[in-house]
């Protein structure tokens, strides 16, 4: 009894070992903005609209609201990482006033 | 009926009703003109209505000092008086205080007039239809 609770605690500690790691917010953003730096190219007339880079495939995924590219994303990943640009901007958002906040 | 009024430090703010598939809550949120996104919530406010989902999303933030930060995001349906929209949302950290932006605004069709020499703030409809709102990026 003793050895089965064991060797089933031992098989769950190794299934999250081998369970691929969850990217972090820093992560996930800065593999997005690499690959939006391969892709602006591409997108150059598409100023002022948004994509959803899959950081996992790499595939960009464009609309002109960031929420219309998430789920055109979402759709074809549910289950991926995505990163957010504004084509053509230096962020996704301005946050001029209160930004601090943001910060942890 | 004013849906929005000054706070004691003379910043307007709105009643917004966050809707998550573990419920709703009603926040005050400020309402930020330099914001130019949707919206900006507390991480501990969204948990309790079970935002975000599983999935990370993520974008870049510049800051007034143009230094550009990581930050979390979230599909957020949002009520303003009885009308719905969805947009995406800041995670921000976990306490603090709500923010919606301008983008908020275009999404409800709303307009900002404040008043501070007589205490009233108001978020009216816009009259006004600009090629913009066919094309809004919240």
């Amino acid at each position: 009894m003793r050895e089965t609770s064991h060797s089933s605690k031992h098989t769950k500690a190794k299934l999250r070992r081998n369970r691929p790691r969850r990217k972090s917010v820093s992560e996930v953003a800065a593999a997005g903005e690499r690959l939006y730096r391969r892709l602006a190219p591409e997108y150059a007339g598409e100023q002022g609209k948004y994509l959803a880079i899959d950081v996992g495939t790499g595939k960009a995924y464009l609309a002109a609201s960031p929420q219309d590219a998430l789920k055109l994303a979402e759709n074809v990943n549910p289950k991926g990482s995505f990163h957010l640009v504004k084509i053509g901007s230096d962020g996704l958002y301005r946050v001029a006033s209160y930004g601090q906040r943001l910060t942890r | 009926m004013a849906n929005a009024s000054l706070d004691k430090n003379s910043r307007p703010t709105t009643t917004i009703t966050v809707v998550g598939p573990k419920g709703e809550r009603n926040l005050t949120a400020i309402i930020d003109t330099g914001f130019d996104g949707f919206l900006s919530i507390p991480s501990d406010e969204l948990q309790k209505v079970g935002l975000p989902g599983s999935i990370t999303v993520t974008g870049t933030a510049v800051l007034a000092d143009n230094r550009s930060i990581p930050v979390r995001l979230c599909l957020t349906p949002v009520r303003l008086d009885r009308e719905e929209q969805v947009g995406m949302c800041i995670i921000a950290s976990p306490t603090g205080d709500a923010f919606v932006g301008m983008s908020f605004l275009l999404a409800f069709h709303k307009k900002l007039i404040v008043d501070v020499t007589n205490d009233f703030a108001d978020l009216a409809v816009s009259d006004y239809q600009s090629p913009r709102s066919s094309a809004s990026g919240y």
